[in-house]
């Protein structure tokens, strides 16, 4: 057989067509269990498709060979392509599969997902889970699959089959029954909108513009490579600020100490070895402190802050500790020359306040959550410490119905500041065992899913919180 | 950057080179003219003469759209590196095709060069991806 005959053709896609049809009989349908929310469906839906799709097109490619020998490499390289685009999907559908109803906190995310409908563009959108590896949530960006998905759909001649009011959010395996570190899910969230609006191409127009205003006639000596990397640098900084602001918006400030404790940074301000790590911009995100002072900056516009700011948390310290911070505080670590770096640092903090006003301007119309938590929260902190599920309260002489930004963020309250009264009322009072805060930090978890849970059936049954 | 991310702009590079790739091939197999080829060039042309001059690059990125052959670091570096390999002035080579002003056979001429260059974009950003697998791996 010559390798470049139509034999040899044949062959190759075959074999790449076996290994496509592989990966998506790992997401057809089987029996009843393992179930799936419908969002998980809709995405192995849009995978077998696009397989089905691919397949079709392969059983027709050795029948297109061109008549010109010189153009044969040029088209049998696009079953290299192809095959490497399917490893990209390969990456993803098992991490889907794992991540059925009983692997995935699925009350929780049901309740975010229904005030992310409040959003007035994102109202059908929702979204499928996928497990990763990796504990931190950030280093993923599972919504890249959608690109992969529209791009081997262009090859293959059929309009994408990815629903494109879906978004994909990984959660880190182990927690799957957890909840306060979840809250970073709502970052992620955020990067689904800025994809979805294609927000890179409006911010990388500003970002141009800070650039031009920030550097003047300078901007004409910079290497063009030079000018790209800061560029680039500036626009991924700004999607992640753009996404912790956004997630702020949506679920208030237990975002913010979710990422105090991922990153392990309560006493990220005590001396200058404790500050280093977290003073650095690198060339994919922002600092850490950097991102801790924006998010006090909007918890403060939202009105969170009053309340947020009196809690005896050394959570909240750092937040406030992270307020006077200036640009030359931070460091851009690059290897750049540094002259470049701290003009690439000097752009982003031009670029600050749109990226704050852009966040808001989503929410037009929204209820942040602030009232309605400045009213119930006293009674839901006194039900949680009593090991009462809050889904129904009585205050004000009447019964209420917390949403998700008090139940979220009263629990939070506890978790970070008052543990201890729920330690006492079940007799664990001066429990100084971490393990034995541990378990019940898991049972405040629980209690506050089930009320997620309830919250979401209550407002679909039309009972208000006021 | 985290490998992932690398990897997926590697990938796009690719797979976005193969529509233009196609329709080369078309033109050149089969004398069909696909008639986005042409929107689809002019659109390449932005990105492959962003890595010229800062003007150019600051104009990329004031007009970046999902139709941009490319919207990254790593993918400007990549086109970068081809153009200095194959060592063709191909912006002029694109435009030349684009606007029909030669006979028959050097339209040919031009458009072999063209998918010569989309091609090696291709083969180069398909091993990128293929080598940040193995990065990944190990």
């Amino acid at each position: 057989m010559d390798v470049f005959d139509a034999a040899a053709l044949r062959q190759d896609s075959a074999s790449l067509l076996r290994f496509i049809a592989t990966v998506v009989d790992t997401c057809s349908s089987q029996a009843d269990y393992p179930s799936y929310l419908k969002p998980s469906e809709d995405f192995f839906r849009s995978i077998r498709e696009l397989g089905a799709a691919t397949v079709a097109f392969l059983d027709a490619f050795p029948a297109g060979l061109p008549t010109d020998p010189a153009l044969y490499l040029d088209y049998r390289r696009k079953l290299t392509a192809l095959r490497q685009a399917w490893t990209a999907i390969h990456e993803y559908v098992k991490p889907a599969v794992e991540a059925h109803t009983l692997g995935i906190p699925s009350p929780f995310i049901e309740a975010l997902i229904h005030r992310f409908n409040l959003i007035p563009q994102f109202q059908d959108s929702s979204f499928a889970l996928i497990h990763t590896h990796e504990v931190m949530y950030y280093q993923l960006r599972a919504s890249w699959i959608r690109d992969k998905i529209k791009e081997i759909s262009d090859l293959v001649g059929i309009d994408s089959p990815f629903p494109s009011n879906l978004g994909i959010i990984a959660l880190p395996y182990s927690q799957s029954g957890g909840l306060f570190l979840n809250c970073a899910i709502a970052h992620e969230m955020g990067h689904f909108v800025f994809q979805k609006l294609q927000l890179r191409n409006s911010f990388a127009a500003a970002v141009v513009g800070s650039l031009t205003t920030t550097l003047g006639a300078e901007i004409s000596t910079l290497q063009p490579n030079d000018l790209t990397w800061m560029i680039e640098t500036v626009l991924k900084w700004t999607e992640e600020l753009f996404c912790d602001l956004f997630a702020l918006w949506l679920i208030g400030p237990c975002f913010s100490f979710s990422y105090i404790e991922l990153f392990d940074m309560p006493y990220a301000l005590e001396d200058a070895t404790s500050r280093l790590p977290f003073v650095k911009f690198y060339d994919v995100h922002p600092a850490d402190l950097l991102r801790l002072q924006q998010h006090r900056v909007m918890l403060v516009e939202l009105g969170w802050w009053r309340t947020f700011s009196r809690v005896d948390s050394h959570y909240v310290s750092i937040l406030n500790k992270s307020e006077p911070l200036r640009a030359e505080d931070f460091v851009v670590v690059a290897s750049r020359a540094p002259a470049i770096c701290v003009q690439t640092r000097s752009v982003f903090f031009h670029v600050i306040p749109a990226i704050h006003s852009k966040v808001h301007s989503l929410f037009v119309g929204v209820d942040s959550g602030v009232e309605e938590f400045e009213r119930l929260s006293g009674t839901v902190e006194e039900y949680l410490w009593r090991g009462v599920i809050p889904s129904t309260v009585f205050t004000e002489l009447a019964l209420r119905y917390p949403r998700i930004t008090t139940l979220l963020n009263t629990a939070a309250k506890v978790h970070i500041s008052s543990l201890d009264k729920l330690l006492d009322q079940v007799k664990e009072g001066g429990a100084t065992s971490p393990q034995k805060r541990s378990e019940w930090t898991s049972r405040l978890e629980l209690w506050t899913i089930k009320a997620l849970e309830d919250s979401v059936i209550l407002e679909r049954t039309g009972h208000t919180w006021g | 950057m985290p490998d992932s991310e690398v990897r997926a702009q590697y990938l796009s590079l690719a797979l976005r080179s193969r529509r233009l790739i196609d329709e080369l091939i078309r033109y050149l197999d089969r004398r069909e003219r696909v008639p986005s080829l042409h929107e689809d060039l002019r659109n390449a042309l932005d990105s492959i003469n962003a890595v010229d001059s800062s003007e150019n690059v600051l104009a990329l990125y004031s007009k970046l759209s999902s139709k941009s052959l490319v919207s990254h670091y790593e993918q400007l570096r990549l086109i970068e590196d081809v153009r200095l390999e194959l060592g063709t002035d191909i912006s002029n080579t694109i435009m030349r095709f684009i606007e029909h002003d030669k006979n028959a056979a050097d339209q040919r001429d031009d458009a072999v060069t063209v998918l010569r260059f989309f091609s090696a974009i291709e083969a180069r950003a398909l091993q990128g991806y293929a080598v940040e697998m193995q990065v990944a791996r190990t």
